[in-house]
């Protein structure tokens, strides 16, 4: 087996655009779930509004890139206000239903027949985003140090994914070490105490809730932009949970958490689909038990795995000293 | 307003309230007619358990709502506001079961309540950051004064998740104060704090009135409420059975009635927690 | 609370009762499924397919004819039944299709009866299996309208929702009695429907592979609830931790059947081409008939150990108030592991009925999930009626939507149900409004 390869794999992964995408989108959850306590597990149509957004203006009615990136961002404000305005009031796991169920909506929207004039139905569009790529300074050739090494298209979403992150990460370090920071910590403690100050906690959820929902469609135009392509069911609900999955494994609540998360969770992801592939066709695992097309399953399954144990053992995640709190959980600790 | 009673000075109420009804499905749990808290006074609000002391509370405060009725704050309609809009108007209340915010600090949990800080908007956090900052340094002061007064300046740093269930009483007052209000509601402040603290937190309770915050405390003890409250109002079946000072209100064979039976050291009683679905 | 729930004084007579109530569904699920015996052929598929068995009015199979499949006018397969008479054409993806049987190449003495057309629009769901028959022979069918497309989307909807509504009263008690949203409870539907068909492969007939596969998943879900849900409440681990706990489950189960059990729907050995019975405008299949029976009689017989037995009472006080119901002599961990073995015998059943009317999927579970969401916060969140009754809804508006739009569609006005009710009455038709403070 050839080790030096899996390590270039998952380091390639762990820089690439694609863990710029789940850093976006975690840092977004991590200001709505981490700080303000909310349940959303509808990041996925954040992401999904976003880079439709961007995309469909782009093909269909021509518009520059940068129109079709404000579009995107237009769409998940709107987004976070039809989600959060009515079920803001509602307690926490409600809102985890309902951002799930909006999600989902939209994904078969956007694939369904009815709507493929406009969004291309089932299997999207692609070659679309020749107007960033004309923007690459680093031409066509290939950057790196021997095995790992990264084509000048690559590097150049990669760069502007993980400029994109370090500006969130800084807008949410500026954010949470405020008083408004102070507000929203407080209401993922207890909601009631906060309102009983005089202050709006509705209006703060819901800025936090359009914050992370604009930095999640963000990270929707970015997924977009690194594979040239968009389809629906690339915004499953799975895409949510791995949010979730990048976040915990990060640190709930922390400012690099999800940075950190979204590195190590492609470098693990990555990591064991090449060890698992090299198994299968060097015959260390012998393809009766396992086929290559199975190895994808089994990354997620760990995932799953992961949360578990997370769940059961750390429940901040692996780098964080604390648990996560809801006001809905502290009632229920009440009411028990 | 005839709830003056005699023997006092006759002073303007700071909150008055007519008619306020809540109901759950078939059940009345309040139907308070008139109500008014005198300005400048200590007022308790007494009644067995299951009185509706507390749900009136929550409809006065904005964390319930009415089905009927209509309350005013110095002279000022405020029925039906949201409970945010009550506490920016100086009505700021605290949680029979103590609330504080275990993971903020016990200084941030003061700082919280303090009024009119700038960066809590979205906008004035980011672009207004010296503007807040000399805020946040004032605010700073006033918050380790008032930690120092309720004996809590050696947490200050701290998380307020270490505190003691007494010291978390006196850390929610300390946050009630910070946030300057002119009628300070508790609900049921001396519920399961040991008699020692007890006696410091009646004092605390007295300087605040001294300060010329008015107060209005919601309590079943009747011992406790005899001798700190100016005036006493109280409950049964979701009514306001007596008004008066508290030896008046004792004596009205009503209360007497009402309290029978339901004697005021039932919260050994493991039935009557399990029935309120609360943690002692 | 532990030390309340483990109070002296218990229900007299739940451990014998506990067991006899599951026994008498299962024996009930057993003879209804029995019931089931008509007509069985095999059917075997791979990805979303189309298929028919072309019989004349004797049920003899008729080979040699031609069935053209195609979208917007454009060919997408044709194919020739076989000397059995079937015929399978593979679809490249969910959607609206139309069918159609070359009258040319129908042996001689042979035609389409009267009133019956040689083409069909076909919906095809994601994942399913549609069987298109194309009645030969001389035998009279009635026309169609609205009216007939209403009745006939009722029924199916009946049909759907009965299914959604025996998998939801698990997800809703186990709500009720722990405040647990288990978001793992489509998997179970999906692994009892795969575990059925692993036996049903193995050559054992699905009604014993169904009675093979309920026990399975329950001790699934208990086991779950032993191993991890028990242990973390103890601990008071936070409900979004156990909530997010739930999702890492789904995560893996889902992964684990789709390595198992791989990604193209199948069906169960029996029961897979029917001819359907009409009556009217009406026309179902013996199968489906005899399913949505099935499902009536386990939701009554659930409805009934909750109101009469001695589990259902205690199911009900621990949903109503756990300390109360702890301090009143209830075993509450007792009930709440009773809850879950019965939810996941239930979400089994679901499964394999869900599998014998539609296909066997590996992310069956999870598309009913979302359905069952709806059902249950519709009916509200913690009740069995409101489940069923809920489910119901949501099924007849799925089906009901197909009358009027795209069948691609009939999930996206469910949740668009659930998303309304949530803003409308949150705590769901038959909930009570929670009191606050």
């Amino acid at each position: 087996m050839d080790l030096i390869a899996v390590l270039a794999d998952a380091v390639r992964a762990a820089v690439g655009p694609q863990a710029a995408v789940f850093a976006l989108a975690a840092v977004g959850l991590n200001l709505q779930f981490g700080y303000a306590g909310l349940m959303n597990f509808g990041q996925a149509g954040f992401m999904l509004v976003g880079g439709y957004g961007m995309t469909v203006s782009v093909t269909r009615y021509g518009a520059p890139l940068w129109l079709g990136v404000l579009v995107g961002l237009l769409m998940g404000f709107l987004l976070a206000l039809l989600l959060g305005v009515p079920t803001l009031r509602l307690r926490g796991d409600y809102l985890a239903i309902a951002t799930i169920a909006a999600a989902e909506i939209l994904r078969l929207l956007f694939r369904s027949e009815a709507a493929a004039p406009l969004t291309y139905g089932v299997f999207g569009v692609q070659q679309f985003a020749s107007d960033f790529y004309d923007l690459n300074p680093f031409g066509g050739g290939s950057y790196g140090i021997g095995r790992f090494s990264l084509s000048g298209g690559q590097l150049w979403i990669a760069l502007v994914g993980w400029l994109l992150v370090a500006a969130a990460v800084a807008l949410t370090a500026l954010l949470v070490s405020s008083p408004w920071g102070r507000v929203i910590r407080a209401i993922r403690n207890d909601e009631e105490v906060v309102r009983a100050l005089g202050k709006n906690t509705y209006a703060y959820k819901l800025q936090a809730l359009a914050l992370g929902g604009l930095m999640a469609s963000v990270a929707g135009m970015v997924l977009a932009l690194a594979s040239q392509a968009i389809t629906p069911d690339t915004y499953t609900a799975d895409l949510s949970f791995y949010a979730f999955a990048v976040l915990l494994l990060g640190g709930v609540g922390r400012v690099l958490g999800p940075v950190v998360g979204a590195v190590l969770f492609w470098l693990l992801l990555a990591a064991s689909d090449s060890l698992l592939r090299q198994a299968i066709t060097s015959g260390v695992i012998s393809d009766e038990v396992l086929s290559t097309s199975d190895v994808g399953p089994i990354r997620l399954a760990l995932v799953g795995i992961a949360l578990i144990l997370f769940m059961y053992f750390r429940a901040g995640g692996l780098l964080s000293r604390r648990t996560p709190k809801t006001a809905a959980t502290a009632k229920a600790e009440v009411a028990a | 307003m005839t709830s003056s009673p005699s023997g006092h000075e006759t002073t303007r109420p700071i909150l008055s309230a007519q008619g306020v009804q809540r109901r759950f499905g078939g059940l009345t749990a309040v139907d308070v007619d008139e109500f008014a808290v005198r300005g400048g006074t200590i007022t308790a609000l007494i009644g067995p358990n299951g009185a509706g002391k507390s749900t009136f509370f929550n409809v006065l405060t904005g964390f319930d709502r009415a089905d009927a009725g209509a309350w005013q704050l110095e002279g000022r309609e405020v029925t039906g506001l949201p409970a945010y809009r009550l506490a920016r108007q100086g009505m700021v209340r605290t949680f029979q079961l103590t609330r504080s915010l275990a993971d903020l600090t016990l200084e941030e949990n003061v700082l919280l309540a303090a009024p009119g800080q700038r960066g809590e908007g979205i906008g004035g956090a980011l672009f207004g950051r010296r503007s807040w900052r000399r805020q946040e340094a004032d605010n700073t002061e006033r918050a380790r004064e008032l930690l120092a007064r309720f004996g809590l300046e050696q947490m200050a740093g701290q998380p307020a998740g270490v505190l003691s269930g007494g010291q978390r009483k006196l850390l929610e007052m300390a946050r009630a104060l910070m946030s300057e209000p002119r009628l300070l509601l508790l609900d049921e402040p001396m519920a399961g704090v040991n008699p020692r603290l007890v006696e410091t937190l009646l004092d605390h309770i007295r300087q605040v009135r001294a300060e010329g915050t008015t107060i209005l405390f919601v309590e079943h003890d009747m011992d406790v409420v005899a001798d700190i409250s100016d005036d006493v109002v109280c409950m049964a079946f979701g009514r306001v059975l007596a008004t008066g000072t508290p030896a008046e209100v004792m004596r009205d064979p009503e209360v007497i009635d009402a309290y029978l039976g339901s004697d005021e050291a039932d919260d050994d009683d493991p039935a009557h927690l399990a029935g309120k679905g609360r943690q002692p | 609370m532990a030390a309340l729930t483990g109070a002296p004084t218990r229900v007299r007579a739940r451990r014998r009762r506990g067991p006899a109530w599951a026994i008498a569904v299962l024996c009930a699920v057993a003879a209804a499924l029995a019931c089931l015996l008509v007509d069985a052929s095999p059917a075997l598929a791979a990805g979303e397919v189309v298929q028919g068995r072309l019989v004349d009015a004797e049920d003899q199979p008729v080979p040699d004819v031609e069935v053209t499949l195609s979208q917007d006018g454009d060919e997408v397969a044709s194919v020739t039944s076989g000397a059995d008479g079937r015929w399978e054409i593979p679809v490249p993806a969910p959607g609206t299709y139309e069918v159609s049987l070359d009258e040319e190449s129908l042996p001689d003495g042979i035609s389409l009866r009267e009133g019956a057309e040689a083409s069909r629009e076909v919906t095809v769901d994601p994942g399913g299996l549609r069987n298109v028959l194309f009645p030969l022979g001389q035998v009279e069918t009635s026309g169609s309208g609205l009216g007939a497309a209403l009745a006939q989307a009722t029924l199916d909807g009946l049909l759907l929702g009965a299914l959604i509504g025996i998998t939801a009263i698990g997800l809703s008690l186990i709500f009720g009695t722990t405040g647990l949203i288990n978001f793992a409870h489509g998997e179970l539907v999906t692994v009892g429907a795969v575990v059925a068909f692993g036996l049903n492969a193995a050559g054992l007939h699905i009604v014993l592979a169904a009675l093979v596969a309920i026990p399975v998943v329950a001790a699934l879900a208990g086991g779950s609830e032993l191993v991890l849900w028990r242990p973390m409440r103890r601990r008071r681990a936070s409900q979004v931790s156990m909530f997010i706990a739930t999702i890492g489950l789904a995560l893996l189960l889902r992964q684990v059947v789709l390595v198992v059990y791989g990604g193209n729907p199948r069906s169960y050995e029996q029961y897979g081409l029917q001819q359907v019975w009409e009556w009217g405008p009406l026309s179902i299949t013996p199968r489906d008939a005899s399913i949505l029976g099935i499902a009536l009689l386990v939701l009554v017989l659930v409805g009934l150990t909750l109101t009469r037995s001695r589990l259902g009472t205690a199911v009900r006080s621990v949903s109503d108030n756990r300390a109360l119901a702890g301090c009143s002599g209830i075993n509450v961990d007792r009930v709440v592991f009773q809850v879950w073995l019965a939810g996941g015998g239930l979400a089994a059943l679901g499964g394999v009925l869900y599998g014998l009317s539609q296909a066997v999927t590996w992310n069956m579970g999870f598309n009913l999930l979302l359905l069952m969401f709806a059902g249950v916060i519709l009916g509200g969140l913690g009740t069995a009626f409101g489940a069923v009754v809920g489910s119901l809804v949501v099924g007849l508006l799925a089906q009901l939507s197909t009358v009027f739009f795209d069948s691609e569609l009939q999930t996206v006005w469910a949740l668009l149900l659930l998303i309304l009710v949530l803003l409308v009455r949150p705590q769901g038709l038959l909930g009570l409004r929670e009191r606050v403070g």
